[in-house]
């Protein structure tokens, strides 16, 4: 057995984006020894994602967002114990606080186990993909993922590539591309954005956020790249990679494009595992994703456990950076400043309505041939789910896990938990319940971690 | 300038060092993620599925879905999306327990 | 435990004046009125539990004729049965009536191989207990010389065999006893296509419909079970609700001592072939068999088709209690390395804890109970549930359609606990 590192903290961090940094910052300004951990090998998360060269080279600043803030929190973090590569495999409740147990590094998986009184979850989203035929081609890539590439290592995910999905991380995406010199042939929006106009409050106070969302519009106007709003994916064609990508209306019209990428966003799934293994109270949020319930100062039902950013609902960085900041606070027993209350709630506002515009379509589950997968991991494809259904009496995510595998592989149903639950519901005719994507969400090891640094546990264990 | 590279005159990159790629030295730069150097190489696939042989690749790019996952100085698993490139190191594609 | 009768009515039919179904299991052609609203259905056997064992008996009786409706509060295997490795053993078990019970049970399951789709993964991979003390190795050579009386398989293998069919056992491991008659199966998918074999013969599956009470005659004798749904009637109540049968058995006026006995598996990465049969440390066999209610731990090690290994076992009494023990979680994982430390860099990828249903004297609760007409026990199985399934299922059929049983249940019945239960 390796040795295990072993440290103890007031506050762990988990998860160093836009928020875990603002909540360490702030925590360690009240004093706090805080510890801020991420499994990447620089902080910053997926939305500053970064090159460590670009730290002071104007000429990256294009391919960033609110770059200044970034380096700000970045110079504050100096009081903060930062563990990059360190990726968090359990939180567990003790009787004095919570115990976080990590690998560090992603090749020598050291154990490292950290006590801290308080633990705040900022462990984001991942792009949510909705299967759709030859969604597994490789090529096809998570439109966040795709862009986190770009940022970190300047390389493209392809030279001809087409957007699908729905919200403004499309349209982010393809400036960063556009920029990149890469040709863009097409984003596919399934929602309508033109009915931010229902909703005109929305973007009161968040002019800084309309005029990027029309320079995004602009760039793509320059660049004779067609915006298609109310257009779906319905299939990527290609043998051993992805070629080609045909879009839809619901109606049927069709077109099709040669590409040698395409990138998927249908909104996010946030990454709740850590979370829901200590049972805090949740909610089904606008987009329909499972969230933590916070008070103002980002304190979950659970004493001592905070959460901020997407964990909390989908809203973006500017609102996470906020959420961050009242954490901080909180843990300092200093008070937040109203301004940044009312902020928040604008922010929250805004992100109501971007739930209720950005639509996934959700007719995947019609269109999604049998042969198709819907578990990557353990390839179990759409018609082995549906013969569960009928067959088998399977109504909930949890049997078509135990019939057909769906959701038991590496990833442990994070890509395809949420699909699996909306095929069931289809097949069975039964309403998916929350409560069983809580259970389905509650992911013990939430990585997979070597046999070697669990028995560590045995040996080291309190002496009770 | 090879494919899948961000084209103009953009950013600055790391220095640069060598890799081994399936046993033949490349070019890696600062900064790069493991995955970031098998797709400047042009790889879009790096592994095949133990079922069905199907070719994977970087997915989620985020660290969630384990589908990049590559061999790295004899440790299977590794996901490539996550793991830094280091100077020396030795990647390995089409490893790991899917390989069999 | 109390002996106070949950009698509690469906709403619509307190008002109803009891009716005594005549002629127990020839009720299918009963034609009088429903117990409960009218439309209703009235069944021979109502079952509690679509877990393995309630799935069983469901086919089985359903088999023979009897109109069948399976219950369960949760969907279908959504208690025990899916927390399972799906083990089929004999070699845990010392001669007596639970052994005549695995025996049995082991031939129906090779029958049930023949009509299951082999989707179940029925495997005939055997087991091998192993042990690094020469002492150790005296008990199970005794053990297996008592089996072997028994219709067991029992073949004393040195390390030089043990190299042969488990090359990456450490070599610490002296020597063992290998069971050729231990098989497997996957528990989840074998209920789940017994349950789709009792539909096809009539009966009916409820799920997510959770018993509250009995419906009784004024003789005493069940006539119907009372869920969240309505009244189902019924001349027979089956209690097969594992865990919870002890629950169910109160709610039924025929109370058992079934009490939860909390077990966690860890699930590898999938591997190459590297383990080839189920592989426990002797330890084992005397952890089944104790009463202690603090935490014992023993390894037992095997892949499934899907290329995990599985590796468990720990027992430990806590009640409901769902946390996550990591201590336990660490000695299985040392415990596994220990035997195969070829393990030690293969990552875990899922773990998960389930409730085994444990009685006192280990044995299960098989038969009908004297203290209430019509209601028969099918619980109490421990960790064998899966492996003594259909033995239960032929029994507790027999034992309602009024055959002589192919074993004797005396030892099973739940009179052995006494009016104190």
């Amino acid at each position: 057995m390796g040795e295990v590192e072993r440290a103890t903290y007031d506050v762990v961090v988990i998860g160093a984006g836009p928020s875990g940094m603002a909540s360490a910052v702030e925590a360690a300004a009240g004093g706090l020894r805080v510890a801020l951990l991420d499994q990447f090998a620089r902080v910053g998360g997926s939305y500053w994602r970064h090159n460590p060269e670009h730290l002071d080279d104007l000429a990256a600043v294009p391919l960033h967002h609110d770059w200044a803030t970034f380096r700000r929190l970045r110079t504050r973090l100096q009081t903060v114990d930062v563990r990059t590569e360190h990726t968090v495999w359990a939180l567990e409740r003790r009787e004095l606080g919570f115990r976080v147990r990590a690998l560090r590094g992603e090749v020598e998986r050291a154990a490292v186990v950290l006590d801290a009184t308080s633990v705040v979850v900022a462990t984001g989203t991942h792009d949510r993909v909705e299967p759709f035929e030859g969604w597994t081609l490789p090529g096809v890539l998570g439109a966040g993922g795709a862009q986190a590439l770009l940022k970190g290592s300047l390389v493209a995910p392809g030279d001809r590539v087409a957007l699908g999905g729905t919200g403004p991380l499309l349209l982010v995406v393809a400036d960063g591309l556009l920029r990149s010199g890469v040709d863009v042939v097409a984003v596919a929006e399934s929602g309508h954005p033109t009915k931010y106009g229902l909703h005109p409050t929305a973007w009161s106070g968040l002019a800084s956020r309309s005029r990027e969302a029309a320079a995004y519009v602009a760039t793509l106007a320059q660049h004779r790249v067609p915006y298609l709003a109310g257009w779906g994916i319905r299939a990527a064609h290609g043998t051993d990679r992805v070629d080609g990508v045909t879009l839809a209306t619901r109606r049927g019209r069709t077109k099709s494009y040669d590409v040698d990428a395409l990138l998927v966003s249908h909104g996010f799934t946030p990454q709740l595992e850590l979370l829901l293994a200590l049972e805090p109270e949740t909610r089904v949020d606008g987009d329909g994703s499972v969230v933590v319930i916070v008070d103002d100062q980002q304190r979950t039902s659970v004493p001592g456990l905070l959460a901020t950013g997407e964990v909390t609902g989908v809203g973006g960085a500017s609102l996470a950076i906020l959420e961050g900041y009242a954490a901080g606070r909180a843990l300092t027993d200093r008070p937040v400043d109203p301004a940044v209350l009312r902020r928040i709630s604008v922010h929250r506002r805004f992100a109501r309505t971007m739930h209720a515009v950005h639509v996934a379509r959700g007719d995947w589950v019609r269109d999604l041939p049998d042969h198709e997968l819907v578990c990557r991991c353990e390839e179990v494809t759409a018609g082995e789910v549906r013969t569960a259904c009928r067959d088998l009496g399977v109504d909930d995510v949890r049997g078509a896990k135990l019939m057909t595998r769906a959701g038991m592989g590496l990833c442990q149903g994070r890509m395809c938990g949420r699909a699996v639950t909306d095929l069931v519901a289809e097949t069975s005719r039964r309403e998916p319940d929350v409560a069983d994507s809580v259970r389905a969400g509650a992911r013990l090891p939430a990585t997979p971690v070597p046999l070697s640094v669990l028995a560590t546990e045995d040996l080291t264990g309190d002496a009770t | 300038m090879s494919r899948g590279e961000a084209r103009g005159a953009g950013p600055r990159r790391g220095e640069s060092f060598g890799v081994s790629l399936d046993g033949a030295e490349v070019t890696a730069y600062d900064g790069d993620s493991v995955a970031a150097v098998l797709m400047r190489e042009g790889h879009v696939s790096w592994r095949l599925t133990r079922h069905g042989n199907r070719p994977r690749g970087l997915f989620c790019g985020i660290g969630a879905c384990q589908d990049c996952v590559v061999t790295v100085d004899g440790v299977d698993g590794v996901r490539a999306c996550v793991a830094p490139a280091t100077p020396g190191a030795e990647i390995r594609s089409n490893g790991g327990p899917s390989d069999g | 435990m109390s002996l106070v009768l949950w009698l509690l009515p469906g709403p619509r039919s307190s008002h109803s004046t009891s009716y005594i179904c005549p002629g127990a299991w020839r009720a299918r052609t009963w034609q009088g009125p429903p117990v409960a609203s009218v439309g209703a259905p009235a069944y021979d056997v109502v079952v509690v539990g679509a877990g393995i064992v309630g799935a069983s008996c469901a086919h089985r009786l359903a088999e023979a004729g009897l109109s069948v409706c399976i219950v369960d509060r949760g969907p279908v295997v959504s208690g025990t049965t899916g927390a399972g490795e799906g083990n089929i053993l004999v070699s845990d078990k010392e001669p007596g009536p639970e052994l005549d019970l695995a025996l049995l049970s082991a031939r129906l399951w090779h029958e049930l191989a023949g009509t299951l789709p082999d989707a179940v993964e029925i495997d005939a991979k055997g087991g091998i207990i192993v042990t690094s003390s020469e002492a150790g190795l005296a008990v199970l050579v005794a053990a297996a010389e008592r089996q072997r009386g028994h219709g067991i398989v029992a073949d004393v293998v040195d390390r030089e065999q043990l190299a042969d069919l488990e090359p990456h056992l450490s070599p610490v491991v002296l020597g063992g006893v290998s069971y050729p008659q231990d098989m497997q199966v996957q528990p989840m998918l074998a209920a789940a296509h017994l349950l789709r074999a009792a539909r096809a013969l009539g009966a009916d599956v409820k799920p997510r419909t959770r018993m509250v009470g009995v419906e009784r005659a004024r003789d005493g004798a069940v006539r119907g079970v009372v869920t969240d749904a309505g009244t189902i009637a019924c001349r027979h109540l089956v209690n097969a609700a594992g865990t919870w049968g002890g629950e169910v058995a109160s709610l039924a006026g025929g109370p058992v001592p079934v009490l939860p006995r909390r077990g966690f598996i860890l699930v590898t990465e999938p591997l190459p072939p590297t383990v080839h049969h189920k592989v426990y440390g002797a330890d084992y066999v005397a952890n089944v068999a104790s009463d202690s209610a603090g935490l014992e731990t023993s390894p037992v090690v095997e892949s499934t088709r899907a290329g995990t290994v599985l590796i468990g076992a720990s027992r430990e009494r806590v009640g409901f209690d769902r946390t996550t023990s990591y201590d336990v979680l660490g000695r299985l994982a040392a415990q596994a390395i220990a035997l195969f430390p070829v393990l030690a860099g293969v990552r875990v990828q899922r773990t998960y804890g389930g409730f085994r249903p444990y009685c006192p004297d280990h044995l299960p609760v098989i038969g009908p109970d004297p203290r209430v007409d019509g209601l028969v026990h099918a619980c109490g199985h421990e960790g064998a549930g899966i492996g003594l399934a259909p033995a239960t299922a032929l029994l507790v059929t027999q034992a309602i359609t009024g055959e002589a049983t192919t074993i004797p249940i005396g030892a099973f019945s739940p009179s052995r606990f006494g009016e104190a239960a």
